[in-house]
């Protein structure tokens, strides 16, 4: 009994190197939040104390943060934090949401992601094109390095949202929860 | 089938489909992708790539992480455990005392900061713990930082008034000045309402049991001094900042961060597992936060895109009902839209067609305007797309959404009664804009 | 002939109680009586389907069908995209000649030029133009030069920012919805925004009382409908004619609503609203006009075809200059003899 509900180390193993780049990045992308600590104490400072407020603190704010959030997703995805409202589902066998979860994988979440990451690569590619700077600050960054980042996180969710399928695929054979790796 | 009338189909299945438990903020962008590619083809994957984008840029809810992070270290370094225990002692015998702190740090955050992602979640990390330990009420905590995190987006400076100011026409400072009585009265409700609950049946909020070893009168002392006087220095230095007009929302969080930082190594604590912990939890949190609000605002987009809205507003306007009806219609309406929308579509794509028609009826525009958004602030509390009980149930996965669903319907019923008092009693809008000469 | 109803939604960048969302219901009115029904259009409010910097790229692949834009928000795909919306100072085009260069001096066609090598399918129709911007608001009234560089300015970004920033000016860039909260929070001390009617819905005269009218930052300012170009190209003659004619019909809407409303919102301030309405101070000007000469040689030497608009469109301002100022001297020295004149008759 024991034996099948846990999962072969095989199988252990290759959900571990799935999810290895969204671990990696995800957790690099959390200690951005250091810097941007940093960067507004700075502009405070600048602004409050010495009457001369930086022109970079504005776009360096939404940088940081927001390529925070969005190399965070596929994360979020590992650790399971993408709330669900499963209270319909948690009632049935561990099989039927796992059922749910395999079609939605398959049918619906690689083929979005999929064009997301391709429109995402479009999108970022024009921007590399036209040497591409944001005029809504003084400061007119350059902005491609910032519309990578969607690209990026689509990989990410695209290689977690593998790991998720299969996973998925193990519960829906066993009808036994995932065990929760450490 | 018109397009209109796909994007109100389209309301339907985003409700069925939150209830297949899969990550609901993939499901609003799976539901958004399917009816969208219906009504514009493959540029409906254009449009999500900028919705994302647009977040991404969005430097004001970059406080999101900013605040989690104050919230996360503090909570990580022990020191909101021995602000609990310095609290136990103090409150000692008060019933359902810690509804009422928790609602008024609500209204003060709300007074703070408009944003929504950050009170909740922040409530929830601090406070959800000791609500838990002391056997409160799950279904009427939930309720009260659910609803009290939304306190935010009404009383002053609040976003959603920010952004229906020149929608409306009217400026922004009267609308503000106009909303706050109205935000405090909620405020005021939610208390009176948890108090009299915990009056009648003190289960729902019991006497907090202090467990620690016995102290001598200066040991406590000395524990209520430095359990409580440095956190809430630090927690009311940051929302003075804002209150107080110095600096910006996303400002004053990072410098609470940095200040909380300050205080854990000043009590020796700064220490690398719990810094590494606090590091990671933000990430968790605010990804999944903003990933959420994303997904919401592409569905939004989407939404105002197939020109649903405009097509129910039209509908609902051309009725010939005497205006007190047209009124109580174009709220439920704007309440209902609440469930599967935010208050973005609504605002900008709703508010626009209703107001000629309100100005036809001879309304007072501020006293409506103030009246849509009371109502609004329920879109983050109406499923199927609650955010606010969503960013709760991310940071305190025990409680269910069951329960959080359950405590949020209650404070749902006093904002609607709120609504009817102010559409009894205009002068609660008027009063302060006023007497404060922003209304002639 | 075609019978066809063509439906379209214009994604604005301004809100709904803006004067300029009003001109556009105008316009959309307008199309949908000549056309006798076969064209229909929404307008909608900044950020109900993209926010204002993605509307080039929605019109262009087609997320809208249509957008209202200034162009100056896409400066940072090519610079010279600022140029057909606030024509810099130094070139010496008013508002007045800036459209007369457009139609008459060739800029119609370097637009295109500009659409077409960034690769965006989009056909472009100048119909606000609204210039001149204000100077704006100030907490305590200046003098020179000297007493401005003391105040945290909000100005646009850019040419105008950058010029500002060469003058010694601390200016800040921050989005519309963001200029009272941080005025009311002391971020800034002074700001500037669209013109008095607008200015007025945004709230500015209940926190500053200095007003001053004459500023060059944008002393040219179009607003322009961006229509996606195969759906322009789906459309048959007549409807084409029709969006043309009623471009161009809301250029004259445009220039009488700003003497118009502006004029009024001056009133409401001035008796209302105790808002002091102030002369700019004379060293402004040629300042102004210098700093932004270096800021548009940098432009023109690092693209040269920010430096092929900005050529024509001073050969163009030499050309009318004799002409154009005799008739700015003679209207103001009209306006005051009859201004003098009422006075006189009032005692
Ligand atoms: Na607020
Ligand atoms: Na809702």
């Amino acid at each position: 009994m024991n034996n099948i509900r846990e999962p072969a180390p095989a199988l252990l193993r290759v959900i571990a190197v799935l999810e290895f780049p969204s671990i990696l990045i995800g957790k690099l992308a959390g200690w951005l939040i250091l810097p941007l600590v940093g960067a507004l104490v700075y502009e405070v400072t600048a602004r409050y104390v010495f009457n001369s407020p930086t022109i970079w603190a504005y776009d360096v704010t939404y940088m940081l943060g927001g390529t925070l959030f969005m190399l965070g997703s596929a994360y979020a995805l590992q650790t399971g934090s993408h709330v669900k409202a499963d209270f319909l589902m948690a009632a049935l066998r561990p099989r039927w949401q796992a059922l749910i979860d395999v079609v939605l994988y398959l049918v619906l979440y690689f083929p979005a992601m999929f064009l997301f990451l391709d429109y995402g690569l479009r999108f970022a590619a024009q921007s590399w094109s036209q040497h591409e700077t944001y005029p809504q600050s003084p400061w007119m960054p350059i902005i491609y390095p910032l519309k990578t980042v969607i690209p990026i996180t689509l990989v990410l969710l695209l290689i977690q949202g593998v790991a998720e399928l299969i996973k998925a695929v193990w519960v829906l054979r066993n009808d036994a929860p995932f065990p929760k790796s450490e | 089938m018109t397009d209109p009338m796909l994007g109100l189909i389209s309301l339907l299945v985003a409700v069925v489909g939150v209830l297949t438990g899969f990550p609901m903020a993939f499901v609003f962008i799976f539901v958004a992708l399917l009816f969208g590619f219906m009504a514009i083809g493959q540029q409906v994957f254009n449009l999500l790539t900028y919705q994302f984008f647009a977040l991404m840029t969005n430097v004001e809810l970059t406080a999101v992480p900013l605040f989690l992070f104050m919230g996360y270290v503090l909570e990580q370094s022990g020191l909101m455990d021995r602000m609990f225990k310095a609290l136990q002692m103090i409150l000692g015998g008060i019933k359902g005392s810690l509804y009422v702190i928790v609602l008024a740090t609500a209204t003060l955050f709300a007074a703070a900061t408009g944003i929504v992602g950050a009170s909740v979640t922040v409530l929830g990390v601090m406070a959800a713990p000791m609500l838990i330990r002391s056997n409160y009420d799950t279904r009427l905590s939930a309720g009260s930082i659910a609803a009290g995190g939304t306190l935010g987006i009404l009383i002053p400076p609040s976003i959603m008034l920010i952004v229906m100011g020149p929608l409306v026409g009217v400026p922004v400072s009267t609308l503000f000045a106009a909303a706050v009585i109205p935000g405090l009265l909620l405020a005021v409700v939610y208390i009176i309402y948890t108090i009299i609950r915990c009056h009648f049946n003190p289960a729902l909020g019991p006497a907090l049991k202090y467990d620690g070893p016995h102290l001598s009168a200066l040991a406590k002392t000395r524990e209520l001094i430095v359990g409580i006087i440095p956190i809430t220095i630090v927690i009311m230095a940051t929302l003075g900042l804002i209150i107080g007009g110095i600096t910006t929302p996303t400002d004053a969080a990072a410098t609470g961060a940095f200040a909380s930082l300050v205080l854990t190594a000043l009590f020796g604590r700064l220490k690398w597992k719990p810094l590494k912990t606090a590091v990671f939890r933000t990430l968790e949190t605010s990804a999944f936060i903003m990933f959420l609000i994303g997904a919401a605002n592409f569905f939004g987009a989407v939404f105002a895109r197939m020109g649903s809205g405009r097509l129910i507003t039209e509908t609902l306007t051309a009725l010939q009902v005497s205006p007190t009806v047209m009124l109580l219609l174009m709220l439920f309406m704007i309440f209902v839209l609440g469930g599967p929308l935010e208050w973005i579509p609504i605002v900008l794509v709703v508010v626009p067609i209703l107001l000629p028609v309100a100005q036809d009826l001879g309304f007072d525009m501020l006293w409506f305007c103030i009246l849509i958004a009371v109502t609004l602030q329920t879109s983050w509390l109406t499923p199927p797309l609650a955010l606010s009980s969503y960013f709760l149930k991310g940071v305190v996965p025990q409680w269910s959404m069951k329960d959080i669903y359950l405590g949020m319907v209650q404070f749902v019923a006093l904002q609607i009664l709120v609504v009817f008092l102010l559409i009894n009693f205009p002068i609660l809008v008027h009063w302060l804009p006023q007497v404060t000469g922003l209304l002639d | 002939a075609d019978k066809d109803i063509h439906e379209f939604s214009i994604q604005t960048a301004v809100p709904s109680a803006s004067l300029y969302f009003k001109l556009l219901q105008k316009f959309s009115k307008q199309i949908d009586i000549m056309s006798n029904g076969r064209l229909k259009a929404e307008v909608l409010a900044a950020g109900a389907v993209v926010g204002p910097f993605q509307i080039l790229d929605s019109v262009s692949n087609g997320v809208i069908k249509a957008g209202y834009v200034w162009p100056n928000y896409f400066s940072g795909k090519n610079s010279a995209y600022v140029l057909f919306s606030n024509a810099p100072a130094s070139t010496g085009l008013d508002q007045r000649s800036l459209v007369a260069w457009y139609y008459n001096g060739g800029g119609e066609a370097l637009y295109q030029e500009l659409m077409d090598k960034m690769h965006f399918n989009v056909k472009a129709f100048m119909v606000q133009p609204m210039g001149p911007d204000p100077l704006g608001w100030f907490k305590e009234p200046i003098e020179s030069m000297d007493d401005f560089k003391n105040f945290k300015y909000r100005s646009p970004p850019g040419i105008p920012g950058e010029t500002y920033k060469n003058m010694g000016v601390a200016s800040v860039a921050l989005p519309g919805g963001d200029i009272v909260p941080s005025a009311q929070r002391g971020v800034i001390d002074a700001a500037e925004w669209i013109g008095p009617a607008d200015d007025r819905n945004l709230g500015l005269q209940k926190i500053w009382k200095y007003y001053y009218l004459q500023g060059l930052h944008q002393q040219t300012d179009v607003g322009q409908i961006f229509i996606n170009g195969d759906f322009w190209k789906s459309l048959p003659p007549d409807l084409q004619e029709i969006i043309k004619v009623a471009a161009k019909a809301s250029i004259a809407e445009t220039f009488n609503a700003d003497i118009y409303d502006n004029a009024m919102a001056l009133h409401q301030f001035q008796d209302k609203e105790d808002v002091k309405v102030l002369d700019t101070p004379e060293d402004y000007y040629p300042k102004f006009i210098a700093a932004e000469r270096k800021v548009t040689e940098k432009y023109a030497q690092e693209n040269p075809f920010f430096k092929k608009v900005l050529d024509s469109q001073t050969e163009f301002a030499k050309m009318v200059y004799p002409y154009r100022s005799r008739i700015l001297t003679l209207y103001d020295r009209m306006l005051k003899a009859a201004h003098e004149q009422h006075e006189a008759e009032k005692k």
